[in-house]
Formats: structure tokens, sequence, C-alpha cells
């Protein structure tokens, strides 16, 4: 198998399985890897920076590795992306900000290490908003539509991966910024449980609701890649202590006997448009057929989640910026310094009633899943595909309430940061523009290995993961 | 970037927005005070959406742990 575009098509699984039987080569991924990144990156600007050396070195220890019969596992030889606020050793890492210009960490973030540890190669940085809050500059663009939102704040790990110009990505994830770009991209994003994946060296937005996670093009690609990176760190105070289990192990299992909620005036609320209320209402059936159970329930705590999340993250992200706000000020984008002028602005009592908010919404969202025994609870990830970024922040002109896009976007994906649960978004179909729409499994915490299941059930009867945008091809020209 | 749901006649004038900011040592420049002023008047009233909510038995979270141990 020697053909470039061959193989950045491949999924993770499947290069794995070709390097074994001697089919491929770690250095010939990566080769195609780099060729497809110098062949999208006009049209898309997914990555920050492209070491393209260290790749070809690690790429080539990886191979004299397996040929000397050591196997590192499922990520030896694959290249990853990692999203620009990870710490890279030697490695540019600018977090979107000209605050950051010119940094070169002297230490691997522990996602990053873990990743050089399971043999993948670190084949570059991806784009992200800045500080993963503000704005994307310059801006990706998603091949999807190339005028439209590509999703954030971890944007350029969405897009190289729709774009085949990785085979997987880090992303990170305060309220969204994993599983909005899985969405509008069509890949699989994964909000991991708080505290499965070391946030150590990923530069913090919001610490008590950050996540780190992977994102990827099919589910077991996912599981693989979580595999690899979950476990506790002594040196993030915000580890878990939890075992890591397989996450492959049960994957094919079928989503028989999953008990799975919706609450449908919350989730299918009259912003989520009719082609994702279609696509989602397709998914319930479906796995309704497969032997999943699904059980209509009711949190009127969901109604909490926007403003707690807004109040909470807003404080902790100024807090972390606070001084350098004030020694590099200028260096911000406006839009950025403004958001954080403004948590710096709200009150320590609001804070604390965000706190004690969040508290309220975690125990009822325990109380559910205990009362009604359930594997996970199912809703669109976005109620509406991307949207032109002239259009993001202007009222939406179908909703009577004026909701932005933007907010729009968050609605879904807000709660279970609160939570700290896991939640994992998938490709379920396209609107009849054409565009991706994703869906959304919350779990119970620490039990990624029953969404994966039940999404991999899923998957198994659609193509839809392997369709390609129209905005990349070959020649790399735009449409 | 607050979610901007909850009524109110909450205005920030311009001149306490500068006078709050001054205080806590945030150099803001002119011409953007009267649109931080707007945003943190949107911001505030979120509190009276927490609030709806009986939170007399619910103390801050002062330390994140996922796990459900019952």
């Amino acid at each position: 198998m020697t053909n470039s575009s061959e193989l950045v098509n491949l999924t993770i699984s499947e290069a794995a399985a070709a390097l074994r039987v001697g089919e491929t080569s770690a250095l010939a991924l990566t080769e195609a890897t780099l060729a497809r990144i110098k062949q999208t990156e006009p049209t898309i600007n997914a990555y920050a920076a492209v070491p393209e050396e260290l790749a070809r070195e690690a790429a080539q220890q990886a191979d004299a590795e397996l040929a000397a019969g050591n196997d590192r596992g499922p990520l030896h030889g694959i290249p990853i992306g990692v999203k620009d606020i990870c710490y890279t050793k030697g490695v540019l890492t600018e977090a979107g900000s000209k605050v950051m210009e010119g940094f070169i960490p002297d230490y691997d973030s522990t996602v990053a290490q873990k990743l050089a540890d399971a043999g993948a190669i670190m084949i570059g940085k991806t784009r992200c908003h800045e500080f993963a809050y503000g704005v994307n500059e310059p801006p990706t663009r998603s091949p999807w539509e190339l005028n439209s939102y590509p999703g954030g704040s971890s944007t350029g790990s969405g897009v190289a991966l729709t774009a085949r110009s990785a085979f997987g990505a880090i992303g990170t994830d305060t309220g969204g910024s994993i599983r909005i770009p899985a969405s509008i991209n069509n890949i699989v994003g994964l909000k991991p449980t708080y505290g499965r994946v070391s946030a150590y060296g990923v530069l913090p937005l919001s610490w008590t609701l950050d996540h780190v996670g992977p994102m990827t093009r099919t589910v077991l690609d996912n599981a693989l890649l979580l595999g690899a990176i979950a476990g506790h760190d002594p040196r993030d105070a915000t580890s878990a202590r939890a075992d890591v289990p397989d996450y492959t192990a049960g994957i094919k299992d079928g989503a028989r006997g999953a008990r799975i909620g919706i609450d449908r005036e919350y989730v299918l609320y009259p912003g989520v448009i009719d082609d994702v209320r279609a696509a989602t209402e397709a998914v319930i059936q479906e796995l309704s057929a497969m032997g999943a159970e699904i059980i209509d329930i009711s949190l009127p705590e969901f109604e909490l989640t926007p403003e707690t999340l807004f109040t909470v993250m807003m404080v902790e992200a100024s807090t972390y910026h606070r001084q350098q706000l004030r020694e590099k000020g200028d260096l911000y984008d406006p839009a950025t310094r403004a958001t954080l002028q403004l948590g710096e602005l709200v009150p320590g009592t609001h804070y604390v009633t965000g706190l004690r908010a969040r508290e309220r919404y975690r125990s009822a969202m325990k109380d559910l899943f205990q009362r009604e025994n359930l594997d996970a609870l199912v809703s669109p990830t976005m109620p509406l595909p991307t949207a032109l970024l002239t259009e993001l922040h202007q009222p939406r002109r179908d909703m009577e309430i004026g909701e932005t896009p933007m907010i729009s976007y968050i609605h879904h994906t807000f709660s279970a940061n609160l939570a700290g649960q896991p939640a994992l978004s998938a490709p379920c179909g396209f609107t009849r523009d054409g565009l991706p729409i994703g869906y959304q499994l919350m779990g119970r915490p620490f039990d990624e290995a029953t969404l994966f299941r039940i999404a991999w059930a899923y998957e198994q009867a659609h193509d839809w993961h392997e369709r390609q945008p129209p905005h990349v091809y070959d020649s790399g020209e735009k449409k | 970037m607050s979610y901007g749901r909850s009524k109110s006649d909450l205005k920030i004038e311009a001149e306490q927005l500068a006078w709050l900011a001054q205080a806590l040592g945030l150099n803001l420049p002119p011409d953007e005070v009267d649109a931080l002023a707007a945003a943190l008047s949107n911001q505030l009233p979120s509190i009276d959406v927490l609030e709806q909510f009986d939170l007399t038995d619910y103390p801050p979270i002062l330390r994140v742990d996922a796990a459900w141990y019952d």
C-alpha cells in the first residue's frame, strides 16, 4: 500500500493493522500525512506548527522498534495532531495568541508524553481559539463550507481529521470544544470524565471545567486513543485515581439492553432545526430497534446549566489571565481581552452561587441516572449545523427569542462539563444542504466504555463517518 | 459572553464601569468602556436565573470529583 491518498484515508485501527502485516510503515504514514498537510493547508489552515523533521525521526524510530519486536500498541507509528494549548517539548506552542508568540516549552504535557510513550507520531500543533476562549485567528476553514464556522475551540483538530491530514487528534473541552468541532466536521469526539485524562501541561481555561480528550474518525479509533492518554497523573491535582479499562474489550457487544434517556422538552427545544430533529429521532428509533430501551425523562435542572457554566468559566478564566492581562493586555485580541475583563467584574458571590447551582445540577443528574438505572442520555450535539461566519453572532431569524448560532451551539454540550460526566459526539447524518449533523451520548462517570459500545453499534449501520467534505480535493484546490 | 436569558432593566453606566475598572487595576481603552458596560449589564442578572432554583441544601462545589459514590 504505497498510494499516499489511500494511506491517509485509513482509520487508526486499519493503519495499525497494515503496519503489523508490513503493508505500510510509520514513515510512509508520516510522509503521506505531511504531503496531505501541504496539499490542504492553503485551503483549511488547520495547523499552527508542523515539526516535519521531528515527525520523520519519530517515525523512523517507531519502525525500528516494530522491526525489533517492540510493539507499543495500536497508536505505534500513527500520526496524531495535538491542540496548540498542550505543551510539546521543543515544539512551538502559541495557544492561538500573540501573548504566547514564539514560546517553545521545555517539557511535554502529560497527554503529549503519553502519546509519545504509545509510539504515536506528533505530526503537528492544531489551531485553536485564542487560549481556547477567544477568536480563531488566522481563521481555520471548514472544508464542509469554507465561509462557515469550523467549530471550536479545538478547531484545527476537527478540521484536520475531516480533511485527512491527521489520523487522530487531541482536543480540549470546557463547554463543548471537542464535541462542537466533531459535530461540524463529521467526526467522533469524546469529552471524557473529569480527571480521566491529565491536564498537566495544558494551558487552563477554567480549571474545574476543563477536559482533555480524543478526536477521531471512528468510534473504535476513539476508544484506542482514549486508552492511550487516560490514567492517573500525580502532577495534576484534578487527575482521578480510576482504573483505565480496555475500552475496545466490549465495544462490539451492541446496544441491546442499554437504557437511554431523553428529555425531549430540553434537548428538542424550539432552537433545534427540522433536519437535526429528524436525524436525532432517527438515532433514537434505530437504537430502539437494536434493542436499547428509550426512556422519556425530565430534568428541570438543565435550565440552570448555561448561566452556571458561564459564571464559573468566566471567573476562572479571568483569574488565570489576571496578571498577564495587566502585563501584556495589548497582545490579546480585543474580543478575548474584553471577555477576560468582563470576568473580573463578576462578583465573588455570583461565582459561589454558580458553584452551588452546579452542585444542585450534579446531584440531580446523579439521582436521575440512579433512579432510572440509565446508561446514557441522548440528544443532538448541536441544534443546528455550522452557520456562516457573518451570522455567527447575529440573532437567529428562525427563533422568536433571537438566540445567536454561537449560543445555540452550546445548548446541549454545557451540562456534561458541569457534572464532569463523559459525553461523546458522533455523526448521524446530513442536512438537506449537505452539512454534517452529530448526536451526543452522555454517560455515567468513568463509564466511557458504555458510550463507545452504543455509538459503535450505531456506526456499523451507516456510512456517515466515511463521507468526505467537498472543499478539499486531491489537488488541494478550492471548489 | 453572557447567555442573556434573564430579563432585567439593569444598566451599568459607562462612568460606573470606568470607576470599577480603575479600582480593579484594569486598563480599559476609552472606546471599549461602553461595550463592556453593556456586557456587564447583561451578565449580572444571570444570578436571577440561578436563584430561581432552591439552593438551600447545596453547598458550593469546592473540589470537583466526578464519581458517584452511592
